[in-house]
């Protein structure tokens, strides 16, 4: 077991100040569903640990101009339970109503979920498509990183080591604008993902495809966006055909392997099929606003 | 490490202790307060029969460290039956209706639906399915456990 000292600091400031004091010897807790399960495996030993699950300026929803504003420590069932984020962002609603079970979406916050890293994170597809943002705080101020260039491979980011994530900034959907979020697993709850995809479409008076986003997780280092199937799609009618030539370049510009969930080749064909099914709900008139479950 | 005094508030019971940070809130309700009703299985928050309610919701006790929860209200299944006694009415429904065989899970199971009903008192069965997703039950199945919450919804009118 794994000794550790345990500090609640009352503000960023301390915060700080704490990890810079723990040099590299310091951890930041928000829900604890991966942390404590690393330490009591040895995977993390951390000399400090820093509980950021009351932190005010970490706890917020807020709506602020076109942009929904996260705090890290926001837990997944705050944000299935947000009338805002169900308006705003309802592929990430949909994607944290998805994930696990109920008694660890009462724990476990969008922060820890991106920090964490896992390129199978459910919360992360949504995010990915919407071109959402991070505020890191640090020794030397904020900077705000866009989420593609935060994950740099699995279990890693490019946050210092006396950084924090403090806050995810959402661009908010538009009134024309639809997403959704699609879960594959062994079975509904409580599955890592063997592939899991969000997109999100922006389809013009004129019946053409404005602007689209679709991200990809499971399928390689980190989630990625799938920028050939994406390009194939902008400026062009959402027909049948055009939406199977997009989801057959999504198979073909992801990067599964094989691992224990999965073949790499039938991750391959889940992409393919799955960004097919995707669009297509995209592209429905009515329903399909929010996300639905699937399996 | 330096260890933290703090009070627990456990089933309406203040407990005030000493502990080493590290001490999930499972170790600590198990083996300093003396409530094994809470059940170690996996330790990593796979297998629910360790959940309890926080301030009425279920969570994994393993996965909350003890001296996070000080300032909280703590229910296990200690605190469930009333003072004189009686089981609560979902635990007379999982004996009526063969929920129990192991019983292992049961503890977390219960914990879990009543959090449910106090939500959803007349819960359909996607909706019970739902809230027991995170608790495993390896041998009696999850048939009965739904046809006991179902027969508890339907009669409380």
């Amino acid at each position: 077991m794994v000794y550790f000292d345990y500090v609640k600091p009352p503000t960023l400031e301390h915060l700080l100040e704490g990890l810079r004091q723990a040099r590299f010897e310091g951890a930041v807790l928000a829900g604890g569903t991966d942390l404590h399960v690393k330490i009591r495996s040895g995977v993390a030993c951390p000399r400090v640990v820093f509980d950021i699950s009351d932190l005010a300026p970490c706890r917020g929803i807020v709506e602020q101009g076109n942009h929904l504003r996260l705090g890290a420590a926001v837990r997944m069932s705050e944000i299935v339970a947000s009338a805002a984020v169900r308006r705003k962002a309802p592929a990430l609603a949909a994607a944290a109503l998805q994930m696990s079970s109920r008694q660890i979406r009462n724990r476990a916050t969008l922060g820890g979920n991106i920090v964490t890293a896992s390129p199978a994170a459910d919360a992360v597809p949504p995010l990915l498509a919407a071109d959402a943002t991070l505020v890191l705080l640090g020794a030397d101020g904020t900077r705000e990183v866009p989420l593609a260039e935060f994950l740099t491979g699995p279990g890693k980011t490019c946050l210092g080591k006396s950084e924090v994530l403090t806050e995810v900034v959402i661009p908010s959907q538009g009134p024309g604008c639809r997403s959704h979020f699609v879960k594959v697993g062994r079975r509904k709850a409580q599955a890592i993902s063997i592939i899991n995809l969000a997109g999100r479409i922006d389809i013009g008076q004129d019946g053409l495809v404005r602007d689209v986003g679709i991200a990809l997780g499971a399928v390689a280092p980190t989630a990625m966006r799938a920028r050939q199937a994406e390009k194939a799609l902008i400026g062009r009618a959402p027909s049948a055909k055009n939406l199977a030539e997009a989801a057959a370049l999504a198979a073909e510009e992801c990067r599964p392997i094989s691992d224990v969930r999965a073949t790499g080749s039938g991750r391959r064909l889940l992409v393919e099929a799955w960004t097919l099914r995707l669009l297509h709900l995209l592209c429905e008139t009515g329903g399909a606003r929010s996300g639905g479950r699937n399996s | 490490m330096t260890r933290q005094s703090l009070v627990l508030t456990v089933n309406g019971k203040n407990h005030a202790l000493d502990l080493a940070p590290h001490r999930s809130l499972l170790d600590v309700l198990r083996d300093e307060l003396g409530l094994t009703g809470t059940k170690k299985g996996c330790d990593a928050g796979d297998c629910g029969a360790c959940t309890v309610l926080l301030d009425g919701a279920p969570v994994n006790a393993c996965l909350v460290l003890a001296v996070q929860a000080g300032g909280q209200e703590i229910t296990t299944i200690e605190g469930v039956s009333s003072s004189d006694g009686q089981l609560h009415p979902l635990q007379e429904a999982f004996i009526e209706h063969g929920a129990v065989q192991c019983g292992f899970c049961t503890p977390g199971a219960v914990l879990s639906l009543i959090a449910l009903l106090r939500e959803t008192p007349r819960p359909t069965r996607a909706e019970i399915q739902e809230a027991l997703a995170g608790n495993l039950c390896r041998c009696t199945g999850y048939v009965q456990i739904i046809d006991a919450v179902k027969s508890v919804a339907d009669s409380s009118k």
